[in-house]
């Protein structure tokens, strides 16, 4: 029975194979993968998708496992078994905006009523403020959402920090923590009850890796 | 040219899927009524008190609520399994019981990501009232027989029970409980092993609970889980409709999996889902909900199951495109009351026939192909062509090898 592996494309792709290769799956082809969106190797299929498209991939069964950020996973909300934390792709998501809107954040928080938030995530934001009783308004952009509070068209950005380097280059700042994200291993429902003597051994070693790579040894 | 639009989330279902729809419905409802299940049509609209008192907390989320005429606080019909057991509870006494409910009608529900869709439709089965340990295997072989006659394949029944992971949560403490119950009705492994590990649960106990979602796949999987808990005790009910399915030749389908949570506070025993080939999301499930039946003052079993009928006849149209033969019957030089009569055979014989009255024989034959039919037929010459390759047939030939 041959297994299919959803991997996302750009920034977190070569965390995502690191992990696959960690976790003793044939990797070589990836390597060299061109442009070839679907990849054969060792009695594994891999395909290659967009970040934001991996948990459609997985919930409708096409794939039966997938890497995915567990911010893709929050937005996306889709009907998935997230089987472990790889602790790989860290990075933060956070509202970041310029000091001038910082004391709207330092006080009651009816002072964020109305704020205009430009973000790739509106459901994690929607999500977000609302479990703090505040109605805001969600500006949906699909990139370059740091431009947006430049540009006078939102107060600020809810988005993911690795550095801190472009928020930096955009005079903006961190205002608020939302969650740590990190790179998930999830399986489809169907897939956990069609190869889960397949899968259980990956997740196992995942949790073996992860542990000797905390500095806590957790 | 101009479309009528219709609301997000809302469908007009017509063509191929129309077709294995009705094909399901009525194959579901003839199949179930052939063992005392009668049909029931619930009202469109439901009471909002009535709902949001006993729905499951994952219903209540998704109710669409709206005003009546006249004037009632209602929703759109959330969910059918509550207006069979309200009317049962009202219009049959305890002797009655038990009782056999099937049902295939549309629901409407704010939509849960990816999916869009307000509408859909289920049909689902209903035994309420029955106490004795057959109504679980009764129900669950019976929705395994129409799967069967329905033609469709690899399909998988999975089964979990409500009450063998709370035997592992006993002595667990309430809030620690629930979010690990929480946790596994959310699919969320890691963050059970996480809830796990920071808690003090003693030796034995967290080993039973760590082990518990890992227990998946065929039968022996009970075994090993009562090695686990000491005793097959909280398993016996799993164990008893394992070891029937088994006997009824459906043991190369049923599967286990002592993690599965379906809606939390609603099913009491055991519970199941339905898989179909390559979709990633179950089809449906059901399982016993004896506490709903308490709601409404009847003591006793119930248990039940829905499947989206959409995404059922979306798999048989995959499957199965060509289980029933079906010929474009061109009338020639034939009277219509012959052709007509011809038309009629066919359809005794099983035969799925349309009727083209074009005088233009290869406007029939594109017609035919349009349609997707395999065969055309021309009534008057009793001949019968295959609209791919054109190979030709005399008509009684190809009865005998359509029916062989």
């Amino acid at each position: 029975m041959m297994l299919s592996i959803v991997l996302p494309t750009g920034r977190v792709f070569d965390e995502a194979a690191e992990v696959l290769r960690e976790i003793g799956l044939p990797t070589g082809k990836l390597d060299h993968k061109g442009r070839s969106l679907v990849i054969e190797d060792g009695g594994w299929r891999y395909f290659l998708a967009k970040p934001m498209d991996v948990p459609l991939f997985v919930h409708s069964g096409i794939a039966d496992i997938g890497l995915a950020g567990s911010d893709v996973l929050w937005e996306t909300n889709a009907t998935l078994i997230e089987l472990a934390d790889t602790r790989r792709g860290l990075c933060r998501l956070v509202v970041a905006g310029p000091q001038t809107v910082a004391p709207r954040f330092m006080g009651h928080e009816s002072a964020l009523m109305w704020l205009k938030v430009a973000t790739k995530y509106p459901r994690i934001a929607d999500s977000h403020f609302s479990s703090k009783g505040v109605q805001v308004e969600v500006v949906h952009l699909h990139g370059s959402v740091e431009l947006a509070p430049r540009l006078g068209l939102a107060d600020c950005i809810l988005d993911i920090v690795q550095t801190g380097a472009t928020l930096e280059a955009n005079h903006l700042t961190v205002l608020e923590e939302v969650t740590p994200v990190s790179l998930r291993m999830v399986a489809s429902r169907y897939g956990i009850q069609r190869g889960w003597s397949s899968i259980l051994p990956l997740v196992e070693k995942l949790l073996d890796v992860t542990k000797e790579r905390s500095p806590q040894g957790e | 040219m101009k479309m009528n639009r219709i609301p997000k989330g809302c469908k007009n279902i017509g063509a191929g899927l129309a077709e294995a729809m009705e094909r399901c419905r009525a194959s579901f409802l003839s199949a179930f009524a052939s063992y005392g299940y009668c049909p029931f049509w619930p009202s469109g609209l439901q009471l909002l008190e009535t709902a949001l008192d006993k729905l499951s907390p994952y219903l209540k989320r998704r109710i669409i609520p709206l005003s009546s005429p006249h004037g009632e606080p209602c929703c759109l019909r959330t969910d059918i399994t509550l207006g069979v057991v309200a009317y049962c509870a009202a219009h049959h006494p305890p002797h009655e019981r038990p009782l056999r409910i099937s049902y295939v009608d549309r629901l409407f529900r704010i939509p849960s990501s990816p999916s869009y869709d307000i509408e859909g439709y289920q049909l689902g089965a209903e035994l309420i009232g029955w106490e004795g340990r057959g109504a679980d295997v009764e129900i669950i072989s019976l929705l395994l027989e129409f799967l069967e006659k329905l033609g469709l394949r690899g399909y998988r029944l999975v089964l979990g029970d409500a009450n063998v992971i709370a035997t592992a949560l006993e002595g667990v403490p309430t809030p620690i409980s629930e979010e690990l119950l929480s946790c596994l009705q959310d699919g969320n492994y890691s963050a059970y092993y996480a809830t796990l590990k920071k808690e003090a649960i003693d030796g034995d106990r967290r080993k039973l609970l760590q082990a518990l979602p890992n227990l998946k796949g065929a039968k022996n999987v009970i075994d090993e889980a009562s090695v686990l808990f000491g005793s097959f005790e909280p398993l016996a009910s799993l164990k008893s409709i394992a070891d029937s399915l088994e006997e009824l030749g459906y043991g190369s389908i049923s599967f286990f999996d002592l993690g599965l949570v379906r809606e939390l506070g609603y099913y009491s025993g055991p519970v199941f889902d339905i898989f179909l080939e390559g979709v990633g999301v179950p089809v449906g499930g059901g399982g016993r909900y004896d506490r709903l039946l308490a709601q409404y003052g009847v003591l006793g079993q119930a248990v039940g199951f829905a499947l989206n009928l959409e995404r059922l006849a979306s798999a048989l149209s995959r499957s199965d495109s060509d289980a029933v033969p079906k010929l474009l019957l061109w009338c020639g030089l034939s009277s219509p009351s012959d052709t007509v009569a011809l038309a009629r055979h066919l359809v005794s014989l099983d035969i799925g026939v349309e009727m083209s009255w074009h005088n233009d024989a290869s406007v029939a034959l594109d017609l035919a192909r349009q349609r997707g039919l395999s065969w055309w037929c021309d009534a008057s010459a009793r001949i019968v062509k295959s609209t791919k390759d054109q190979t030709a047939l005399s008509l009684d030939e190809w009865l005998l090898e359509v029916r062989r």
